[in-house]
Parts: C-alpha cells; sequence; structure tokens
C-alpha cells in the first residue's frame, strides 16, 4: 500500500492545506457576504422625474446592521428618522438613526461600537453637513423612530427618539444644541420596545403630549414550532402596550395610558398617526399593529379615548385578517373632503376610504393598489402630489422581511378619483432599483415647490430624491408653514383651500410613514389654478382665520394670533 | 476516504459546518417523531385544515338558518316580511359570518375567512382579490367543486380555499330575493350564490 507521504509528496501537502484554509476563511466571508455594499448613486435617465442626490447632497450615511442577515424579528423592522427645520433657517434637516450592537439581538460576541444617529443641516445650496457632534445628537441604544415637537413652546422643534430600550428626548436648545433631557422629564419608557412615537395636544391643554408606541417583548430563546427555518412571528411574543405621556407644561410628563382610556397591552405597535379624523377639533390616534387589529382610538376632547377600529373597519383588511400593518399615511385621496388612510402591510395593505356617516371602506381592490402591491411587502408608504395635480399619489417602499436581496419600490398615480397605475417609469432609474426598504417621507428640501422624497433601508444607505418636475408642466402649489402662537407647528390646524373650482380639505399632521416623520409644512399641488380664491385655517385652539386671492407657487407662513 | 488529508477533511466538515450554522433552528419535533409510533400523524395539511375550517363554519351557518330563520321560513305576508328582514339584516348570514371572522382575527387566529358574492348585498362582499374574481367566475361552473391555490398578497404567501355556496334552503334564496339592496332577486333553491374564502399565511 502506498503511504499518504509518499502518495502526495510536500507540494501535495502544502496545496491541500491551502485549500483546507481557504474553505475554512470562505465560510466566515460567506456569513459575512450576506449584507450587501452600500449601493452606489443610481444613474438618471434623462426624462426621470426623481433623481438620486444622496451623494451630491453630503449624505453620508450607511444603516449599522449587526448580524449576518435578517436573524430574527427585531432585525427584519429598520430605522428611520425624521425631517424637520431645527434651527428654524426655513430649510429642513435631517435626522437620521442607527442601531448598534444589543444584547440577544444581535450577532453575540461582536465587538463593534455603536455608530452615531445623524444630523444633517441644510445648507439651503442642496447641499447638507454633518453637524452631529456639535449638536450633541449621536443618540444612543438601539434607535428606530423619531417625532419632532415643540414640547416647551420655545418656538424650537425638539425630537424624541424611540428606541428598543431607553428612548430619549432631546431639548433642542434653540442655538444649534440638543439636551438630554430623558430623564428629568420622564419619558424614558426603558423597559419598551420603541418603534413609533409622534407629539399630540391630547388634551387641548395648550402643551404637547407625547404618545409612544411599543412592539413586542423580544426573547431570543423563542423558537417557531410551524417554520423551523425562518424565525418566529409577531404572535410568539407578548404584546407590550403603548404608552401616552402628558405634558405638564413644566418641562416633565406623567404616563397617563390607562386613565386615557388607551392601555392594550396585547397589541404589538408598529407606528402611530395622530389625526383629526372626525375634524371636531381634537387629535385623534391610528396605531398600525403587527398580527393584531389596528386601532383607531377616537378622542372626546378631553384626551378621553375610546378604540373605534372595528366598528368604523379600519382595524382588518379586506380579506378580515389583522396581518402586519406597518404605517398609515393620510390624504384625501378621493378629493371628498375627508382624510382617507393608506396602509402597508407584510400581507394585504388596505386604502381605507372615509364614507359618509363617518366609517371607513376598504377600496384596496378596487382602487388597482391590490394588483400593484400583490409581491410586495410594503413598508414606508407616503401620499404625496408629485405631479402637483392636486390629487395625492402614492410612494411606497417595499423589502423582504426575511431576506437581504432587495425589491423595487413603487411610485403610484393617483387619477383624482382614488384609482392608482404605476407611475415607475416616469419616476425614474431609482424605481428599478431593487433596494431593502424600510422607512420613508415626504419633504421639499429645496423649497422648489415640489416634493422629494427620502427613503431608509435595512443594512445599506439611504436615499434622497429630488423631485425635479416634469418639463413644461403647468401646475401649481401651494406651501403652508402653519405655526401656532408659540411659534410650534400648529398640529391639527384645520385647512380648507378652494381654487380653479376644486376644495381641498386637509389638516397639518405630524406624517409618518413608518420609522419616519416627513415634513411638517402643509404642501398642495393645485393643478391648473392660478390663485387660491379663499384659505380658511382653524386653528387648534379655537378661532379661524380666512384669506382670499392667494397668490401661488410660494411658501406662505401663516401664525395664530394671540388671543 | 483513508486516503484524504486530515486537514482537507477539516476544510470540508467546516463548509458542511457552516451551512449547518446558517439554519436559524433545528427542528426537535423530528427527535420526537422518530421515537413516536409511525401511524401516527404529526402534522396537518393545508388542505386539510381548511376542509375542517369549512366544516365547521358550514356548521354553524346551519345552526344560525335553524335559530334565526326557522325550519320553514316561508314570508306569509309583506309585513311578515317587514319585521324579519329587519329582524335578519340586523343579524343576516354575511353579518353574522363577518362578525365572527373580526371576533377571530382580534384574537391572534392565523387564519381568516369571508365571503363574497357576484352580487353582493354589502360592498364588503364583493370580491377583494384577482383569485376571488377568478374563483367567482370559474366555481358556478363546477357545481360543489373548491379551488385550492397558492396565493401572495402584499408579498406575503397564503394557502387559499375557496368553497361555493349554494342555497341551501328556501330561506336563503327569499331573503336574498326579497332584500331591496340585492342585485339579484331571482334566486332559486340550489342556486350558486357566492363562496367563502378561507386562507392560511404560510410566511409569519
Amino acid at each position: 500500500m502506498v503511504s499518504k507521504r509518499q502518495f502526495l509528496g510536500r507540494r501535495g501537502w502544502t496545496w491541500h492545506l491551502l485549500i483546507s484554509v481557504l474553505a475554512l476563511a470562505s465560510t466566515a466571508c460567506r456569513a459575512a457576504a450576506q449584507i450587501p455594499p452600500p449601493l452606489p448613486p443610481v444613474s438618471a435617465g434623462v426624462n426621470d422625474r426623481f433623481i438620486d442626490v444622496t451623494r451630491q447632497a453630503g449624505i453620508g450615511f450607511t444603516h449599522q446592521f449587526c448580524h449576518d442577515g435578517i436573524m430574527n424579528i427585531l432585525l427584519s423592522n429598520g430605522a428611520g428618522g425624521a425631517v424637520f427645520d431645527y434651527d428654524n433657517d426655513g430649510f429642513v434637516d435631517l435626522y437620521l438613526l442607527n442601531w448598534g450592537p444589543l444584547d440577544g439581538v444581535t450577532k453575540r460576541g461582536l465587538k463593534v461600537a455603536r455608530e452615531p444617529n445623524r444630523l444633517y443641516r441644510n445648507r439651503g445650496d442642496g447641499t447638507f453637513e454633518d453637524v452631529t457632534a456639535r449638536a450633541g445628537v449621536a443618540g444612543t441604544g438601539f434607535a428606530s423612530a423619531a417625532a419632532t415637537g415643540d414640547y416647551d413652546n420655545d418656538g424650537f422643534e425638539d425630537l424624541y427618539v424611540a428606541c428598543f430600550g431607553a428612548n430619549q428626548l432631546l431639548r433642542n436648545r434653540g442655538d444649534g444644541t440638543f439636551d438630554d433631557v430623558t430623564t428629568q422629564a420622564g419619558v424614558a419608557d426603558a423597559k419598551g420596545t420603541g418603534i413609533s412615537a409622534t407629539f399630540l395636544d391630547a388634551d387641548g391643554d395648550g402643551s404637547l403630549d407625547l404618545y409612544v408606541a411599543n412592539y413586542l417583548t423580544f426573547d431570543p430563546s423563542t423558537i417557531s414550532e410551524q417554520n423551523p427555518g425562518a424565525y418566529p412571528g409577531p404572535l410568539a411574543y407578548p404584546g407590550e402596550a403603548d404608552v401616552l405621556f402628558r405634558n405638564r407644561g413644566d418641562g416633565t410628563f406623567e404616563p397617563i395610558t390607562q386613565n386615557a382610556g388607551l392601555y392594550a397591552p396585547m397589541h404589538r405597535g408598529m407606528s402611530v398617526s395622530a389625526f383629526d379624523c372626525d375634524r371636531d377639533g381634537d387629535p385623534d390616534l391610528y396605531v398600525s399593529n403587527d398580527d393584531t387589529p389596528n386601532g383607531l382610538w377616537l378622542n372626546d376632547g378631553k384626551g378621553q379615548f375610546h378604540d373605534a377600529g372595528l366598528e368604523l373597519g379600519v382595524a382588518l383588511n379586506s380579506i378580515g385578517e389583522a396581518p402586519g400593518s406597518m404605517n398609515a399615511t393620510l390624504a384625501d385621496a378621493n378629493n371628498d373632503g375627508w382624510l382617507d388612510l393608506f396602509v402597508t402591510r407584510f400581507g394585504y395593505g388596505s386604502l381605507y376610504v372615509r364614507q359618509e356617516g363617518g366609517h371607513y371602506l376598504d377600496e384596496m381592490w378596487r382602487s388597482g393598489l391590490g394588483r400593484l402591491t400583490q409581491n410586495h411587502v410594503g413598508w414606508g408608504g407616503s401620499f404625496i402630489d408629485f405631479d402637483n395635480d392636486g390629487d395625492p399619489d402614492l410612494f411606497i417602499v417595499n423589502g423582504s422581511a426575511f431576506t437581504l436581496g432587495g425589491t423595487l419600490s413603487l411610485l403610484l398615480e393617483n387619477d383624482g378619483e382614488g384609482r392608482f397605475s404605476d407611475a415607475g417609469k416616469e419616476g425614474g432609474a431609482f424605481f428599478a432599483t431593487p433596494i431593502d426598504g424600510r422607512g420613508s417621507a415626504v419633504l421639499d428640501f429645496d423649497n422648489d415647490g415640489r416634493l422629494d422624497l427620502l427613503a431608509t433601508t435595512l443594512a445599506n444607505r439611504p436615499f434622497l430624491l429630488r423631485n425635479r418636475g416634469e418639463q413644461g408642466s403647468r401646475n401649481h402649489w401651494l406651501k403652508l408653514d402653519v405655526r401656532d402662537r408659540h411659534g410650534r407647528v400648529a398640529y391639527g390646524a384645520l385647512l380648507t383651500v378652494e381654487g380653479g373650482g376644486r376644495t381641498w380639505n386637509t389638516e397639518v399632521l405630524c406624517p409618518t410613514g413608518f420609522l419616519m416623520q416627513g415634513d411638517t409644512r402643509v404642501h398642495l399641488g393645485l393643478g391648473s389654478a392660478s390663485k387660491v380664491d379663499r384659505l380658511e385655517i382653524r386653528w387648534p385652539g379655537g378661532g379661524t382665520r380666512t384669506l382670499h386671492d392667494v397668490a401661488v407657487d410660494q411658501i406662505l407662513k401663516l401664525r395664530e394670533p394671540n388671543p | 476516504m483513508k486516503l484524504l488529508p486530515a486537514s482537507l477533511a477539516l476544510g470540508v466538515v467546516a463548509v458542511l459546518f457552516a451551512g449547518c450554522a446558517a439554519r436559524s433552528l433545528s427542528d426537535k419535533s423530528d427527535e420526537s417523531a422518530a421515537a413516536a409510533p409511525a401511524h401516527l400523524a404529526d402534522r396537518v395539511s393545508y388542505q386539510r385544515m381548511a376542509d375542517g375550517l369549512h366544516a365547521v363554519l358550514r356548521a354553524a351557518n346551519a345552526a344560525w338558518l335553524e335559530a334565526e330563520a326557522g325550519d320553514s321560513p316561508v314570508f306569509t305576508s309583506p309585513s311578515d316580511f317587514g319585521s324579519r328582514i329587519s329582524d335578519l339584516n340586523r343579524g343576516s348570514h354575511g353579518a353574522f359570518l363577518r362578525r365572527a371572522a373580526q371576533e377571530i382575527a382580534t384574537h391572534g387566529a392565523e387564519f381568516s375567512f369571508a365571503i363574497r358574492s357576484p352580487w353582493p348585498i354589502s360592498p364588503l362582499g364583493a370580491a377583494q382579490t384577482g383569485l376571488e374574481e377568478e374563483a367567482l367566475t370559474v366555481l358556478p361552473r363546477s357545481p360543489g367543486e373548491p379551488l385550492f391555490r397558492d396565493e401572495q398578497l402584499g408579498g406575503r404567501a397564503y394557502f387559499t380555499a375557496v368553497y361555493p355556496e349554494t342555497a341551501t334552503s328556501a330561506s336563503c334564496a327569499d331573503c336574498h330575493n326579497r332584500n331591496t339592496g340585492s342585485p339579484r332577486h331571482d334566486f332559486a333553491d340550489g342556486d350558486f350564490m357566492g363562496v367563502l374564502v378561507i386562507r392560511i399565511p404560510r410566511e409569519f
């Protein structure tokens, strides 16, 4: 028999050792290679409406993803941020959130430092500068979503960051810096799996209160009994109650969830939207939940809520289930004067169109949206009148809940009556680029009257998409920067605009697009209307103001008069 | 095998182990199944689950008909019809099933069901997906035959079962014929009236 030594010889041993080492190394690299590298800039076609300006604008952010893939449900959601004008210079700035390592969630034994959240100050020339360190907003923890609101009535928008673990309240000092006042304000909610938040004046006392949506209580030792090849779904974990913090008016908050009638411990919140559903002058809440019915919490005007979701037809989708709802975006989809809701889902989404009498009908199929979204798991969904023709279109970022490989985003055009068609070709090359989409926001970062888009992704870079419009378009617009008597964004102000024979009813909203808050200025596409005949504002604190013959194609600042 | 150098074998084993380690879970049920008597079932197929749910819903529907509409639900006069219809509309067959479906969804059931018809009294009873539209066209031509299909909605995979619903008693046809909201008023006993759709998600 030939011995091994004689068979291989010295050179043979060397080659076999090398091959073995390479095999070992490739297994480690293969695991790491499941995270795609940051996507390069998307090259725009000549006729593309939206162009990727992320890099040239100076947004050099990458979402930190500390694992080899989407290994559990918490890693499937992503991180977002907020669009807000932190320095009151008239140009919206961007705040993007990051994750970092988290015991029991991210890869065991990984020794990496957390990458910071980043604040990008808009220079007003199409570029941004990273002012994170100067502003003191690097943040901590596993950040999910951000909301902004002037909770201390000093005229500067403050920041609240919802995290898995302790949340953060960052008070805007007004000098370009922020102060972490979480502990003294009492809004950490440290045991919660924070995933969304919104500011609203729930009890009408003139101070902004804070609603935080919590997801579920994650246990890394839970395994799925049904599909061993995938991580357990949301029903494998207990839900967590959301929290309503009442602003005492002295810089501190108190949790009043149960007293307010909002306590729902079995729900698994994904996002919260505040709007005046019944136009009775107080903010109501729509909470999107994962595998439990969504809630439409109606406010009695004194800060007492009850859930009318099932009764009004917005709790379940049209096939009778309560699948994972990501967020609700709000707009008057059929131009009948009432706000409707589009809900993105892991599963069949919904277009809830408000009917006479106050209930909603889910027109997902009739609107064409059922067919258009059939193959996509929708995450961030945002209404946007991208062509200023006076009706709200839709932008949806999509992505797999299980793998990182990219899915196409959708740009869907409204025909004015709540029927949608695919406008991706007009949208441009971005809509032919697969991304792992998560958060979405609408903004006008260059104040040119054409609405732009911001999308965040899982484990990759964000996309800032500038809307360069359509050549020869003669559609007009009006942007309203509505502030209350304290100088705050006047959340809850109701607006009626008439021009060119048409009427628009809308509201100053804290606009949510899954993990993201968008530009709070109210943008109206006016179509061919060359002036606004009448503009009425009904202020949250009561009182109205009416303007006539308002010029179009401008940003109009409106401030509630002092009493 | 005797001639494979140990280092190469180590590399092969490492590759195989990495492949196994990429799986997030091990299936403990395989271990227990191996010990159990071979004739015991350890899983239920999607179709069998859908058939079981259908059987439950049909039984509930029959019980409702008996309790609400009576054994011989013939309306003897317009006033009798009027009072019975108003009672039935509050707790009509469609409303009853929708209420049950809502209740089930509220309690975390991992399936859903709905009734659909080409002639819905309520807009909630109209087809809501492409497959439902197709079923409402195909099933009347194949009396008694259900339809089973894999369906994708909003990026999520479902097993969808569609069962034909016929007028199983005189009250079914009569109630729909006399309802002013019905788009059709000529149903007869045994006619195809719509479908019951049961969906079971395959991703969670």
